[in-house]
């Protein structure tokens, strides 16, 4: 390994030096790199490297600049033997960076450095190896390089397990530093992915960290500049650019090493960050539709976001809509995540008021049997959902209110007798199992579930229950209010009570803690 | 009546009997006033005038008459008379403004004394208090016109000036002179006893008494000076009178020293009586009746707030403070008081604000150890603030020890001992709190009977300090739900401790947990419920974790039998999870995802002989034998048992509630068929079941709301002429005055140009009859021109024919 000092030298040496004879020392210089070795977490010589790397771009600069890699301006057969052998020691160096990249396997600036250089040397590229001089001209096939080693580079323990996106630094470093600030690498990234993504187990994970932000080519808002002083105009091309996103897109949703955590990452981004750089967004179709009719699991609470996207903008029909809405109602739906935004949308599909009351009192149903075993935030938004239902489909309020079974203090004890014999033959029809909503006879029931919510332990819950036996007069409720509780926010309300009143003790004396007050526990 | 405007006017007057034969001779006596005569007279006159001249009148033609059916309200004027009278009245207005046309005023000093260099200041205001009471009590008393009062001439208006001062009255110098010297008076006064004495007007006596008192008042203005001049001579005196008494011997130690010894002995004993208490009857022995009586009566009332609370009732009022029953200088800091007797430490009776831990007999050593203390006024022990002090305190006491340190910390610092001691106390108690916790969170599997021992004498204490110290603790209760909440929110269930549980079933154990809302269990219980939903049931310890929390937050309803969904959720879970031998696809009576499926028991487990009851040591270990995991099934299977029959038997969801732990139940007794406690369970179910009313729900069954009506409102005593009907009183009102405004305002401005164009009319006169009167002096003039030119011409004729005749 050389000195710093060493490379100091040789390098001067080959910049000041106005002859070509100190190129040779180049070639002392390149395979150094190949020297790269590491100990546990530290790259040895690190320094040096550094330093070579820095220097060599100096030097790799310099010949830009004197024109002895352009092979235009050769004059002659011997002078283009000479640019092609320069050419040919720039290559070797170019893959020396690539190689110094990805033969790390943990996080360290070296890689940093050599990609920095790297995107440095695309940029003296574009300058120079245009045709001719002032011609627009970018080095994509150098780019694709850089994004098929950055794409195969990995090491363990890169991948966010519950996301499924990759925290790769390196790959990091380049999205965050180039590619969602630069146009052009924006455009050409993607148009060399295009029929050539290389092969690599990490490919879905590496494309979600690229694609999950908000700073694309062709968004209004986004802040792009562009890298090259000179680009092409095709890079102008927005459409071109949206085929291949797409084309991108569809490639990695087909490929089978998607995991589950991915699916739900790109589920949820699907209809702000993925549709609106599509040329074409009905080609998503068919994925989301798979993803809907996922028997189990969160899958479909996602989908239906990106499916109703579809069936709004884009004219899908989706058949028997509600009856796998109907399905998505599990007992799993209320402790899950996404379940707010499963309401939002549930809100939003069952606003209509040409909905048949079946269906309407089967979702009512469904929902405060479920709320039977839900946290309080999920109770506090079916209450208020309920009662919008029952105010929005009347007939439905006979789940509530049956007239029949009002006993008058004044009727004859043959109204009376009725009235019993009424309530002692009434069997609950509703059948929790049916799959189909108009089929589950929910209209005939009752909703002995919400009014159980009145003795919630929860005491705003409790009152909250109680508007579902007071006059219907409020138009109806809004739900924004009521979807974004959790724990956390309902204890946070508590945490900041001011102590007003002296909280009551126990006045019941026990033996002991346990087994005393506690029954079936011991210290 | 016909004929011409003359004749007809004839025969009204004669009608009226005002022309014709007017020396008709009238029966005699029954003559009528001359005067009424006439003014009858004038009256007809005016009349038959008015009769005669119709334009003299001006009548409105009433246009809404056939609308009120009312014709006799007419608006009728006499515009040629109110004319004449407003041209009279500016004639007089402008013949004064005329007259005072050119003329500068003066207005005359009247004031009395003003400019007289004799008079002092005293003597004027004097004088002129007395002339202004006179008026005023004139002006009440008679008409300024009544010539019969004899006192006119002391009128202001009437007095004589000369140059505005009043000239010398011959009548008053009497007068005058009685105010001055009116102590010389008192004494002459008698000496004209013997002449008539002359009446005195009540003027006269008004003056008199009038300066009377103002000389008393003066005489005791004067006494008044003297004294306070007086004592402000003493005070500015008295340091040095003070001193020198002080440097004076006293004189009265010795008469002191003169009583003999008994006497002063007696004296001693005389007041030593007087201070001792006197005897009192002591309050009676209450048998045990009462007693019993009395308690079951706090019970009662106690049991009734607590179903207050439990409704949501809260009285602040301050005496019905309910369980804690302070007395009401407990938190207004009563400590002042205290400090100051503080000194007194073994004299001093017990206070209400005593901590008294039950069992003080039951350690003479240490309340030895402490009563010593007392005397030397010194408290060797410091009381920890911080609980890391308390485990510095505690030092290398053995586990054994902590109680007794404790509670001498705690007699050591009682609150009538010194100020400050409440505070320490009440932060102290939270100190216990956290200790009895942090004994908890270690593992003491080890020794975990002696920690059971020292942890029960612990909370004892800590439930007596409870009463005393709530906010205090409350306070730090609160504190630790949000740290637990905090560790729970970052490291899930790995941060949470054996301790935790401890914690929450201590609030339970000291606090009331029935409530509607209560400051302490209710972020509790959102707690219990994120734990028992959260938990992930992949481990058996955390099962056993989640068993006991779901024991703990049933236990806090066991009163308010409100409902849990998140228990539900977690018996539902934890009871899938343990099923035996449970598979993913083997699940369709499941239809919810579990968290784990390898925790399911074996299936030839015996659950016969064990007890249901789980131990927080547990947690300390991860590995668990047969009978542990038996007894963990028990339990949960017990805690779904007592919540059927305390919790859920009474809601109206409950078949909805039990159906799936039916279906749970039977798949049970399958592999445990010999189980009873599972039979027992099932049949349970049944019974409630069957007992339970299912019929729909008739929750809308109010009152229907009336429809609102609007009928008009019928107005009585309508009156079209009315302006208008407008209920809001204030805005009538402002309509009112401003319509006043209106119409004053057009009147003024009419008023206005009635006056310039009067005016203007009175100038045009004036001109043109000073034009006039030049005119006719010229034309006089002229003409004794012309007369004396003629008769000087005729002069001059008659010479010249003289003269020519002469000829």
């Amino acid at each position: 390994m050389l000195s710093v000092d060493e490379i100091k030298r040789q390098c001067k040496l080959i910049v000041s030096g106005n002859g070509k004879k100190q190129y040779n020392l180049l070639v002392r210089l390149l395979p150094v790199f190949n020297e790269v070795s590491f100990t546990k977490d530290d790259v040895d010589n690190e320094g040096e490297l550094r330093h070579l790397t820095i220097s060599l771009s100096q030097v790799f600069n310099k010949l830009f600049e004197r024109g002895h890699l352009q092979v235009s301006k050769c004059n002659n057969e011997k002078e283009k033997e000479f640019v092609e052998w320069c050419r040919k020691l720039y290559g070797i160096f170019k893959n020396k960076l690539l190689g110094c990249m990805s033969s790390i396997p943990f996080e360290n600036s070296l890689a940093m450095d050599c990609l920095d250089v790297y995107m440095k040397m695309i940029e003296q590229e574009s300058v120079h190896f245009a045709s001719s001089d002032d011609v627009p001209f970018f080095p994509n096939k150098t780019l694709k390089k850089l994004v098929n080693t950055l794409f195969c580079y990995e090491y363990p323990g890169d991948i966010m397990i519950r996301t499924g996106e990759s925290t790769n630094y390196l790959w990091l470093y380049f999205v965050d530093e180039y590619y969602k600030k630069y146009v052009d690498v924006q455009f050409y990234t993607q148009a060399e992915l295009v029929n050539a993504f290389p092969e690599a187990p990490c490919i879905a994970a590496k494309w979600l960290s690229l694609c999950n932000h908000d700073n694309h080519y062709d968004n209004e808002s986004a802040d792009l500049e562009v890298f090259v002083p000179n680009p092409p105009g095709a890079m102008e091309n927005e459409s071109k650019f949206k085929s291949n996103f797409e084309y991108n897109w569809l490639y990695v949703l087909n490929l089978p090493s998607l995991t589950e955590a991915q699916y739900k990452t790109i589920l949820l981004i699907l209809h702000k960050r993925i549709t609106p750089h599509f040329q074409n967004p009905t080609k998503l179709m068919d994925f989301l539709t798979d993803a809907y009719n996922v028997e189990k699991g969160v899958t479909p609470i996602l989908a239906l976001n990106g499916l109703f996207d579809l069936m709004k903008r884009y004219n899908l029909e989706y058949p028997n809509f509600y009856t796998k809405l109907y399905q998505l109602l599990t007992p799993d739906l209320m402790h899950v995540k996404y379940r707010s935004r499963f309401f939002r949308l549930m809100d939003l599909f069952l606003s209509s008021t040409h909905l048949s009351a079946n269906l309407v009192a089967s979702f009512i149903k469904k929902l405060a049997r479920l709320s039977l075993d839900a946290p309080p935030s999920a109770v506090v938004s079916v209450i208020p959902f309920a009662y919008n239902l029952l105010k929005r489909h009347p007939s439905c309020m006979i789940m509530l209110h049956d007239p029949e079974f009002i006993r008058n203090p004044f009727g004859t004890k043959e109204e009376n007798d009725q009235l019993a014999l009424r309530k002692a033959q009434y069997q609950d029809p509703f059948d929790n199992e049916q799959l189909n909503p108009e089929l589950t006879n929910a209209i005939d029931s009752s909703l002995w579930e919400l009014q159980t919510m009145t003795a919630h332990y929860h005491p705003n819950v409790a009152t909250l229950a109680k508007i579902l036996s007071q006059p219907f007069q409020k138009l109806s409720y809004n739900m924004e209010d009521f979807l974004d509780w959790s724990y956390d926010s309902l204890l946070a309300a508590e945490a900041s009570r001011k102590m007003k009143i002296l909280p009551s003790l126990e006045f019941e004396q026990f033996d002991s803690l346990f087994g005393g007050y506690i029954e079936s526990v011991k210290w | 009546m016909g004929g011409s405007q003359l004749k007809r006017l004839k025969a009204t007057l004669q009608a009226h009997g005002l022309t014709g034969q007017t020396n008709v001779k009238k029966p005699k006596g029954k003559r009528p006033s001359k005067e009424y005569d006439r003014e009858e007279r004038a009256q007809v006159l005016s009349k038959i005038r008015e009769q005669f001249n119709p334009f003299d009148i001006k009548v409105n033609r009433n246009k809404v008459q056939i609308l009120t059916g009312d014709g006799s309200k007419v608006a009728v004027g006499k515009p040629g008379i109110s004319k004449q009278i407003g041209e009279e009245q500016r004639k007089v207005a402008y013949e004064a403004k005329k007259a005072q046309r050119n003329r500068s005023g003066a207005v005359i000093d009247r004031r009395f004394g003003e400019r007289n260099k004799n008079l002092t200041p005293e003597e004027i205001m004097l004088e002129r208090f007395k002339r202004e009471k006179l008026t005023q009590s004139r002006k009440v008393k008679r008409s300024l016109f009544n010539l019969d009062d004899e006192h006119d001439e002391d009128d202001n208006f009437g007095a004589l000036t000369h140059f505005g001062e009043a000239l010398p009255d011959d009548f008053e110098v009497e007068n005058i002179d009685e105010g001055g010297f009116l102590a010389a008076k008192g004494g002459s006064s008698d000496n004209f006893d013997s002449e008539p004495p002359r009446k005195r007007s009540k003027a006269e006596v008004m003056q008199e008494i009038i300066s009377k008192s103002k000389y008393y008042k003066h005489e005791r203005q004067k006494a008044q000076e003297k004294l306070t001049n007086e004592i402000e001579d003493l005070d500015e005196e008295f340091d040095d009178i003070m001193s020198e008494l002080r440097v004076a011997p006293k004189p009265g130690k010795l008469s002191l020293n003169e009583k003999p010894s008994q006497e002063i002995e007696y004296d001693i004993k005389v007041k030593q009586l007087g201070l001792d208490k006197r005897a009192a009857p002591t309050d009676r022995t209450k048998t045990e009746e009462e007693l019993n009586g009395e308690r079951e009566q706090m019970r009662k009332k106690l049991e009734e707030d607590r179903l207050h609370r439990m409704h949501g009732i809260y009285e602040t009022s301050e005496n019905d403070q309910g369980v804690e029953d302070l007395s009401n200088d407990f938190w207004a800091g009563s400590d002042v008081e205290e400090g100051e007797y503080g000194e007194f430490v073994n004299g001093i009776a017990d206070s209400d604000d005593d901590v008294k831990l039950e069992d003080d007999d039951q350690d003479p050593e240490g309340s030895e150890e402490v009563s010593s203390h007392k005397i030397k006024h010194i408290n060797p022990l410091p009381c920890p603030q911080t609980h890391d002090q308390l485990l510095e305190l505690l030092g290398d006491n053995l586990l054994e020890e902590h109680p007794r340190v404790i509670k001498s910390v705690i007699r050591a610092y009682q609150p009538k001992l010194a100020e400050g001691n409440k505070e320490r106390l009440g932060n102290f108690s939270g100190i216990i709190l956290r200790h009895i916790l942090f004994l908890a969170a270690n593992d003491y599997s080890s020794n975990f009977e002696v920690v059971e021992k020292v942890q029960n004498s612990l909370i004892s204490i800590l439930k007596v300090m409870s009463e005393k110290y709530n906010e205090a603790l409350s306070e730090v209760c609160r504190e630790i739900i949000t740290e637990i909440q905090g560790r729970f929110k970052t490291r899930q269930y790995y941060g949470l401790s054996p301790s935790d549980l401890v914690f929450f079933s201590l609030v339970g154990f000291l606090f009331s947990t029935s409530d509607h809302y209560h400051l302490v269990v209710t972020p509790c219980n959102i707690l219990l419920g994120e734990l028992l939903e959260q938990i992930k049931l992949n481990s058996y310890e955390k099962i056993i974790f989640g068993a006991i929390i779901a024991n703990i937050a049933m236990t806090y309803q066991r009163f308010a039998k409100r409902y849990i969904p998140e228990l539900t959720y977690f018996l539902l879970k934890s009871l899938s999870s343990l099923y035996p031998n449970i598979k993913v696809d083997s699940t369709e009576w499941l239809n919810f995802k579990l968290d784990s499926y390898e925790l399911g028991l074996s299936n030839d487990g015996n659950l016969q002989d064990l007890k249901p009851t789980l131990s927080l040591r547990y947690l300390f270990i991860t590995e668990y034998d047969k009978s542990t995991l038996s007894s963990l099934l028990l339990n949960i299977l017990s805690t779904l048992d007592r919540s059927i029959s305390l919790l859920w038997k009474e809601l109206p969801a409950f078949p909805e509630i039990i159906l799936r732990f039916k279906t749970l139940l039977i798949h049970y007794l399958e592999v445990y068929p010999n189980t009873k406690l599972l039979q027992q369970l099932l049949d349970k179910i049944e019974r409630l079941l069957k007992l339970q009313e299912h019929h729909p729900l008739v929750l809308q069954d109010h009152k229907p709301a009336s429809i609102p009506s609007y009928t008009p409102k019928f107005e009585e005593n309508f009156n079209p002429e009315r302006k208008s009907y407008d209920p809001d009183r204030s805005r009538n009102e402002i309509n009112k005055m401003k319509a006043q405004l209106k119409k004053e305002r057009k009147f003024t401005m009419k008023e206005i140009r009635k006056d310039t164009r009067f005016e203007a009319r009175q100038r045009i006169d004036e001109q043109r009859k000073g034009a006039e009167e030049y005119k006719a002096k010229m034309a006089r003039i002229v003409n004794t021109i012309n007369t004396e030119e003629g008769a000087e011409k005729n002069k001059y004729e008659r010479e010249k024919k003289l003269r020519s005749g002469k000829r």
